[in-house]
């Protein structure tokens, strides 16, 4: 029964994770793209005395879109930090399962809806064509609601598959790094 | 129901961090849920703003390019030795910019003096860090005795542009990511250039989603009388500042560096504030807790014993010092 279900869920999780993977690629492109704002912001600045009218939005759009794009690989690789949780010598299945009844049941339900709800933020900001009107430049809105909707849909959906997998015990259930342990590049 | 909410939010945590889930999820599923308590059923909406707010918060731009050379350093500066106490000190240096960016203490031109006191403890850590590793390693590992100068040059230069106040935190985390990079196709280690850009890409991810669920948690605790209930339990032991720092270095235990950094300058910086403390300073105390947690678990005896006198020296100073600000530097002097 569960092998038949993982036979049938197997081509959409991998379609999400492949989603996550594309997305975090996309990730580091606005990452460079950032890095290269930013230093031609700081020359503009030394050479003008100010910087540009659009300099301002751009970046902060593109922090929010390295923020938001890398959030599904993260969980795919479980880069969060987690305590140690239940003992040592609790069984690892149970470990697991208890975790992925989080996932499954409340995580992804909630980030889902707020993903749900950014939706529909996002398609009445297009309806209306609706202006940041704090900004001087005034881009449109809509890109940027459209992205942290799409970025909290593909998150939930991600650690919902994983809490799936974890659930199910599914060979290709995400790798489990040790608790408290942080990235060495993490920078931050 | 509300005013079961916050003393009841810690406890959730404590429960969702036994059955090891992420901590960034039990926060926000946590802090979700208190708010439909305190403020109605309009919990996903908040959940919405709160991601939405981190997303377009133009302070939190430094994180990423910080993250981006702390993950070039990871892939040409080797791990032992001073280089690797360099490395070492990296994270925690780019965590205080963007803490000290976020809480309105740093700026173009602006806000100097409280950024030197909130840099003043990781750079310093980083001198007693290279200082005491040059003299023991004495030559021995990879890296062991010899100062990486291109590396120290380049967070020297970063640092110095910070301070200077000519340009912003996250631009001068730019034009240091610049130099990384340059360094790093120099040194002939650009096989997989993509590959420190979707690392640095995730770190940022997981920092500010981390910030995010924090600053969550916080102000739902907060709205739901929890300002008060941490004050009252914090009286006995020194007053908030004091909790804060013994939290952050025993949750680094449990979660990690950052993450206990993040959660503990979420959550005690408005009290600290109120209490007429400086929440830069107090977030640099709060980061050499959490750096001095892990020193303690696992290492030898008198090790761990400098570790746990450094904590309780931080502690302490957290309890007495009036102005925080103030008295980072001097903590330091006395490290």
């Amino acid at each position: 029964m569960i092998h038949r279900l993982m036979r049938l869920l197997r081509p959409l999780l991998r379609a999400v994770d492949a989603a996550s993977r594309l997305s975090s690629w996309a990730g580091a492109l606005a990452l460079a793209a950032l890095v290269c704002l930013l230093v031609e912001e700081a020359a503009m600045r030394l050479a003008t005395g100010r910087g540009t009218a659009w300099g301002f939005d751009l970046v902060w759009m593109g922090a929010g879109a390295v923020f938001l794009l890398g959030l599904g690989r993260a969980a795919r690789d479980d880069r969060f930090a987690r305590a140690r949780g239940l003992p040592a010598w609790s069984p690892a299945r149970l470990r697991r399962i208890a975790r992925g009844i989080f996932e499954v049941f409340l995580f992804a339900p909630l980030v889902g809806a707020a993903g749900l709800f950014g939706w529909s933020r996002a398609l009445i900001a297009f309806q209306e064509g609706a202006v940041d009107r704090i900004s001087a430049w005034a881009p449109l809105l809509w890109p940027s609601q459209a992205l942290i909707a799409a970025a909290l849909t593909l998150m939930a959906a991600q650690v919902g598959a994983d809490g799936l997998r974890r659930i199910l015990n599914a060979p290709d259930a995400p790798p489990e790094r040790a608790p408290g342990a942080e990235s060495e590049g993490a920078g931050a | 129901m509300s005013e079961l909410a916050a003393p009841l939010m810690p406890l959730a945590l404590l429960a969702a961090a036994a059955i090891g889930v992420p901590v960034v999820q039990a926060l926000l599923v946590i802090a979700a849920l208190g708010a439909a308590a305190v403020f109605g059923d309009n919990f996903v909406q908040l959940t919405h703003r709160a991601v939405e707010t981190s997303a377009s918060a133009y302070a939190l731009t430094a994180a990423a390019p910080f993250a981006l050379m702390g993950a070039l350093m990871a892939r040409t500066a080797p791990a032992a030795g001073p280089v690797g106490a360099l490395r070492a000190a990296a994270p925690p240096m780019a965590l205080t910019v963007v803490v000290a960016s976020a809480s309105g203490s740093a700026g173009v031109g602006a806000g100097t003096p409280a950024l030197v006191a909130a840099l003043a403890a990781p750079v310093a850590i980083l001198a007693l860090a290279l200082l005491v590793v040059a003299r023991v390693s004495g030559g021995g590992g990879v890296g062991g005795g010899r100062v990486d100068w291109p590396w120290t040059a380049i967070w020297g230069g970063t640092l110095a542009l910070l301070l200077s106040g000519l340009a912003a935190p996250a631009e001068t985390g730019a034009l240091g990511a610049l130099a990384a990079v340059g360094l790093t196709l120099w040194r002939g280690r650009a096989q997989a250039p993509a590959a420190p850009l979707i690392e640095a890409a995730q770190a940022t991810s997981v920092l500010l989603l981390t910030l995010c669920a924090a600053l969550f948690f916080a102000g739902v605790f907060v709205a739901g009388g929890g300002g008060g209930l941490a004050e009252a339990v914090a009286a006995p032991v020194g007053g908030p500042a004091a909790l804060g720092l013994a939290l952050a270095a025993a949750l680094s235990l449990a979660v990690g560096r950052a993450a206990a950094a993040v959660i503990c300058v979420a959550i005690f910086a408005p009290l600290v504030r109120a209490g007429g403390g400086e929440a830069a300073g107090f977030a640099a105390l709060v980061l050499i807790a959490a750096q001095a947690g892990p020193l303690v678990a696992g290492r030898r005896p008198v090790a761990a014993l400098a570790a746990l006198g450094a904590m309780a020296a931080v502690v302490a100073a957290g309890a007495l010092a009036p102005g925080l600000t103030d008295g980072a530097p001097a903590l330091i002097a006395g490290f």
